[in-house]
């Protein structure tokens, strides 16, 4: 069975129909990319699979359970991981102390009182270690507030790969980011998405052909394909409704 | 080591202020720095760590308080008798309950909700403790007697000063644990909810469980502070949860800073030092705690602690010293201004026949006393303005990191 399953999932804002009759069934171990128009309703999807949002009517099962009602934390403890894609820090606390925050669950402390930080050595080297993955070492002890555009993306990237869930959604991991930063990330994403699941959202086409096992499209709410890259490259439907000339391969991305 | 040594320091302090102010007065405002500071750093466990803006903190202070109380009553009337050493725990305990009572829904949403809630539940207690005489003995109070319990190391506690020892050991220890829980997963989990609480969620935490913590936390030690306040006073009432009360706390955390764990310990014991000496010479003094606030949110958001902690880099670079002529160019002016503010508000307030103010006296018949104290505020207001760029311009070459 499928790790995550959307079933007939429709939402909408008060009148606006956002999303329509999207079904969607995402395999374990699978790297799967969703592309499509500003405003198709990426972000929306993984608002309602993460709990942000309640699907208007449709169901959301993760892991053979019927996730839609679920609040956020509890359908994070079933082992999914999310970033955003308007970076969602902790910003009076250091780029250290964000990852930490991020660490601590996976890693068995919870809500402790009685265990102290700055004792917990395993704890303080696996979240250098990620800085240092991401780049970030230099900016440690730096204010998440206080970091750069680009920065800021970085670490909220780190946020959600920090957990080790086994499913992590990615809401534009890479926007924003030039050339070379683009890809050291999509190398670190490929790295710890190992023997993950991926679901990812992006415009960077360079990053959904690097990435991407399957490929689904998304435009006007509804799942127009669904292939691997190269059927989705192939599909006339897709090439007319969102990709249009930018399929060629030696176009320059967006 | 070096992270021990503001331990030591702290307990010094504690041990050596008695000898210095040996005094009745000053052994009771001693007493009173302890309880204030124990009461603020409980109250900045919500409010800075945690962004929960509480206005009816004094609930859990008044309600261990009065628990305390009526232990001491008890052993008057014949209930169990047991060494009053042990009487905060007891008020702590009973400060922990009603926190987690009252904590159960208020901490379900932070920001405004759960300020008006703190402080609909402040003004319920306040009213109930009017109502429910048999517990909070209505106008009269609560007194017990602190000295009936059995002695400890040979001290009955009927003195100030053998109460200010209890209160010295409670302090540092609450003091001590209050600092742990900010280093502890629980205490770093509130910081990121204050933040950002819907992240927080993502990472797979109940964010009301993760401020529930801190709120239970919080009212433990509140509690712990009204024990001592039983303890020095041997009186409560009702006065003792109100909203006054609570105002105060937040007053002290304000001033002293809430971005800094010591920044309420700071405002504690300024404000109770304003609070018993300035009380003492005017009766204005309560506005000029409210003049004192107003201008803390608007200079110094980051409290006196902030303002102590901006000298780091100056300090580090060996830059201090370059500040002293522009602070004395603007602090005197300033001083000046604000003290002449201060003459027409007393002479204001006199009304008629003169007012001693710092032993001059000011006839407020005299049409010269109004206009020079007059003049002087508006001269030296004057040169304060007229001080401020030479000063903003040293505080910037000062302050300024060495380009690499
Ligand atoms: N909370 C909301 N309330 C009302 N409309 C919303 C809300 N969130 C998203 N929308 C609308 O839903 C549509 C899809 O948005 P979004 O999911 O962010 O698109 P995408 O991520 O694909 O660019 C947009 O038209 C947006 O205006
Ligand atoms: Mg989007």
């Amino acid at each position: 069975m499928s790790l995550l399953q959307l079933q007939a999932v429709h939402k909408h804002f008060g009148a606006t129909r956002v999303l329509e009759d999207v079904s969607l069934n995402i395999e374990a171990g699978e790297r799967h990319a969703i592309i499509g128009p500003n405003g198709a309703g990426k972000s929306t999807l993984f608002d309602l699979v993460s709990g942000r949002h309640r699907a208007s009517s449709g169901h959301i099962v993760f892991r053979g359970r019927a996730i839609d009602t679920l609040p956020p934390h509890e359908i994070a403890r079933l082992g999914l991981a999310r970033s955003f894609q308007i970076s969602s820090l902790f910003p009076r606390l250091s780029a250290f102390e964000n990852l930490r925050c991020a660490l601590l669950r996976p890693q068995g402390f919870g809500l402790s009182m009685t265990r102290l930080l700055p004792r917990a050595s395993r704890l303080n080297a696996c979240a250098d270690a990620l800085l240092e993955e991401i780049g970030l070492a230099a900016r440690r002890d730096v204010l998440a507030g206080a970091l750069s555009y680009a920065e800021q993306r970085t670490l909220e990237l780190g946020l959600a790969l920090a957990s080790g869930a086994e499913l992590i959604l990615l809401d534009e991991p890479v926007a924003g980011m030039n050339r070379r930063e683009a890809e050291q990330a999509i190398a670190l994403i490929r790295r710890v998405t190992q023997g993950k699941t991926l679901l990812l959202v992006e415009h960077d086409m360079g990053a959904v052909f690097e990435l991407a096992d399957r490929i689904s499209v998304l435009a006007g709410g509804r799942v127009i394909a669904t292939g691997t890259p190269t059927q989705i490259r192939a599909n006339p439907q897709v090439q007319q409704a969102y990709l249009g000339s930018a399929m060629t391969e030696d176009t320059p991305h967006a | 080591m070096k992270h021990l040594l503001p331990w030591i320091v702290f307990a010094l302090l504690l041990l050596m202020l008695p000898w210095l102010f040996p005094s009745v007065l000053g052994i009771s405002i001693l007493n009173e720095m302890a309880i204030a500071i124990v009461f603020a750093l409980s109250y900045n466990m919500l409010l800075g760590q945690g962004g929960m803006l509480s206005f009816g903190h004094a609930v859990y202070f008044g309600l261990g308080g009065f628990m305390a109380a009526h232990a001491l009553l008890g052993m008057e009337l014949g209930g169990p008798i047991f060494s009053v050493t042990l009487i905060p725990l007891v008020a702590g305990g009973f400060g922990l309950l009603a926190a987690v009572l009252i904590g159960s829904f208020s901490t379900r949403r932070a920001g405004t909700a759960f300020a008006m809630i703190s402080l609909g539940v402040g003004e319920l207690l306040a009213a109930l403790a009017l109502i429910l005489v048999s517990f909070f003995g209505g106008e009269a109070g609560i007194s017990g007697d602190r000295s009936l319990g059995p002695a400890f190391l040979g001290a009955d506690f009927a003195q100030d000063s053998q109460v200010y020892a209890l209160a010295a050991v409670w302090t540092f220890v609450s003091t001590l644990a209050m600092y742990l829980f900010t280093q502890t997963p629980a205490g770093r989990m509130a910081n990121a909810v204050r933040d950002n609480p819907e992240r927080a969620a993502f990472l797979g935490y109940n964010v009301q469980r993760v401020r529930l913590l801190s709120f239970i936390v919080s009212g433990f030690f509140a509690g712990v502070a009204g024990g001592l306040f039983a303890l020095h006073y041997e009186i409560l009432t009702a006065q003792n949860l109100s909203t006054t009360t609570s105002g105060n706390v937040l007053l002290m955390s304000y001033i002293g800073g809430v971005g800094f764990f010591t920044g309420p310990m700071i405002g504690a014991v300024v404000l109770t030092l304003i609070n018993s000496v300035l009380s003492h010479y005017t009766e204005l003094w309560l506005l000029y705690l409210g003049l004192s606030f107003v201008l803390t949110v608007m200079f110094l958001p980051q409290g006196l602690t902030g303002l102590l902690m901006m000298h780091r880099t100056p300090w580090r670079r060996g830059r201090l010293r370059s500040l002293l002529r522009p602070y004395l160019l603007t602090g005197i002016p300033a001083t000046l201004c604000l003290f002449s503010v201060f003459a027409l508000l007393e002479m204001l307030h006199q009304g008629s026949g003169s007012v001693m103010f710092f032993g001059l006296a000011l006839n407020t018949e005299q049409p010269w006393a109004w206009l020079g104290a007059l003049l002087l505020a508006i001269a030296a207001a004057y040169g304060w303005r007229r001080s401020l760029p030479s000063l903003r311009e040293a505080w910037r070459s000062a302050s300024q990191e060495d380009a690499p």
